[in-house]
């Protein structure tokens, strides 16, 4: 049954919407859950909805009451006639299994060219500001966003994050400097102590609204930059290109390996790990929580990088022979040639960043855990309930235990 | 990264009974669940004892998708029943009936 729209019937872009009319209420979240979107009824059959799981918890609501608006989905909820109705109102495309050769490859970095110019036409049109930051971290993706704003925004400055002591050849922070060297834009550098990364942790959590390492470790690296820019800042990133590209890999810190994948097919993973995005919020809402409004410009083109086949983004070397097509020499050469480095590892060479600050003080995938239960008053019941293969838990009918 | 092996899809409805069965199997190997597990039962909240955790759960979800050629609903990931192999087989027998 299609579900009448209150408001939004041709939304685009990144967004997590509540609108009322007559005692009903609409919520509606982007294709790929950029912006996140929890709701609460109350006894009353008042429907409450933050981009913060933790605001409906300070309002009082318990954990069970509290749910997601799923990615691309539409949710109309009438209190009155005690219904809630769900439908898919988009989703993402994503090639299958082809050949692809260089006119076909060819083909697809025009599309994505176009994709990233209109987005980067439509971020520009939107903001009121000639100046932006973006995060900088001397890598493909980053850089790419760098060259990209230089062409769209009068002033575009970088900022990079490092911890103290970091700064070797390998590092990101060497790399950095090198690159916004090349383009010829200002550099900020943070640079904080392990102990300054350990005190943004609970910051991390909850306003990263999640505990899975990976993603807490990445959510570090935007607190320490959000605390070091204006509020009110725009700051472009290059998240979200891993997820399109399936670019990741664990990452072995000792005895330990991080950052486990599922054991799937490439074209799998990748459907998994875009899916995935509905759940975790290591950049917009870390940023959001200072003020800071964060854009996901590769994000925005998403589907014209879900198009392109699966034996391609498995393919060694894919992403760089993709950059190649999309940006050409206006990325400096060395960073094609630069290992693949996670911001929060920090380098190439030996594990650093927030991944080492958190790990030499015992605070490992358990005690993040543990300290979200806290933060957030969960029990481990309702914690496990909470994200499931990258989804929050969200409901597909009226909740029955309302009193209303 | 390692690779699942290639999953056989088997056609036609299935029994709940066969699903955990099968699922049972399938976690043992994947997971490298003793024989002897005695804890480790068709009832068991693989979650909340610690047999699955998040990325595993997505290794389930494709063994499921794969045998028995169903798509799992997402809102089925937080149906009550997808805790344990007797839930998800309910489940999955029900999606193969449909």
């Amino acid at each position: 049954m299609r579900i009448p729209a209150l408001v939004l019937d041709d939304a685009r872009g990144h967004f997590g919407i509540h609108r009322e009319e007559r005692g009903v209420h609409e919520l509606v979240r982007d294709p790929l859950g950029v912006h996140k979107l929890f709701f609460a009824i109350d006894d009353e059959g008042g429907v409450h909805s933050a981009t913060y799981f933790a605001d409906l918890r300070a309002e009082g609501f318990a954990p069970g009451r509290i749910w997601s608006v799923p990615s691309g989905h539409r949710m109309v909820i009438d209190p009155r006639a005690r219904t809630l109705l769900i439908e898919r109102l988009s989703e993402l495309a994503m090639a299958g299994e082809c050949p692809i050769d260089e006119a076909l490859l060819q083909a697809h970095a025009a599309r994505i060219t176009h994709a990233l110019e209109q987005a980067f036409e439509s971020i520009a049109r939107a903001l009121s500001t000639e100046h932006v930051y973006v995060t900088l971290s001397g890598g493909l993706d980053s850089t790419g966003i760098a060259v990209l704003a230089q062409a769209y925004f009068p002033r575009v400055a970088a900022i990079t994050f490092a911890i103290g002591g970091e700064h070797g050849p390998g590092s990101d922070l060497a790399s950095a400097r090198r690159v916004a060297k090349d383009l010829g834009i200002e550099l900020v550098e943070v640079i904080a102590t392990r102990e300054e990364v350990v005190e943004l942790l609970d910051d991390a959590l909850v306003w990263g609204q999640d505990w899975r390492d990976f993603n807490v470790h990445c959510a570090l690296v935007n607190a320490a930059l959000a605390e070091a820019l204006p509020e009110g800042a725009v700051i472009l990133t290059g998240d979200g290109m891993n997820e399109l590209m399936a670019d990741y890999s664990p990452v072995k810190v000792g005895a330990r390996t991080l950052y486990g994948l599922p054991r799937l097919s490439p074209g799998k993973l990748r459907r998994v790990l875009v899916a995935g995005l509905d759940a975790g919020d290591r950049e917009i809402g870390v940023f959001a929580r200072r003020g800071i409004r964060a854009l996901q410009p590769y994000l925005l083109c998403a589907d014209a990088y879900t198009a392109l086949p699966d034996e391609f983004v498995a393919s060694e070397g894919s992403k760089q022979a993709l950059v190649k097509r999309v940006l050409g020499d206006r990325v400096p050469a060395f960073v094609y040639e630069r290992p693949k480095v996670r911001a929060q590892v920090g380098s190439s060479g030996e594990v650093g960043g927030t991944v080492r600050a958190l790990l030499d003080r015992g605070i490992d995938q358990a005690r993040l855990a543990a300290r979200f239960r806290e933060l957030l008053g969960l029990s481990a019941e309702e914690q496990r309930a909470l994200i499931r293969a990258g989804f929050y838990r969200f409901p597909t009918r009226w909740p029955e235990d309302i009193a209303s | 990264m390692s690779s699942t092996a290639s999953i056989s899809p088997v056609t036609g409805p299935k029994t709940a009974e066969q699903i955990a069965s099968e699922l049972e199997r399938f976690l043992r190997a994947s997971f490298e669940i003793p024989d002897d597990d005695a804890a480790f039962t068709r009832e068991v909240d693989l979650f909340g004892e610690g047999y699955v955790d998040s990325v595993g759960v997505v290794e389930v979800v494709t063994f499921l998708e794969s045998r028995y050629g169903v798509t799992i609903p997402e809102d089925s990931l937080f149906d009550p029943r997808f805790t344990c192999i007797r839930g998800m087989a309910e489940i999955v027998a029900g999606l193969t009936k449909s």
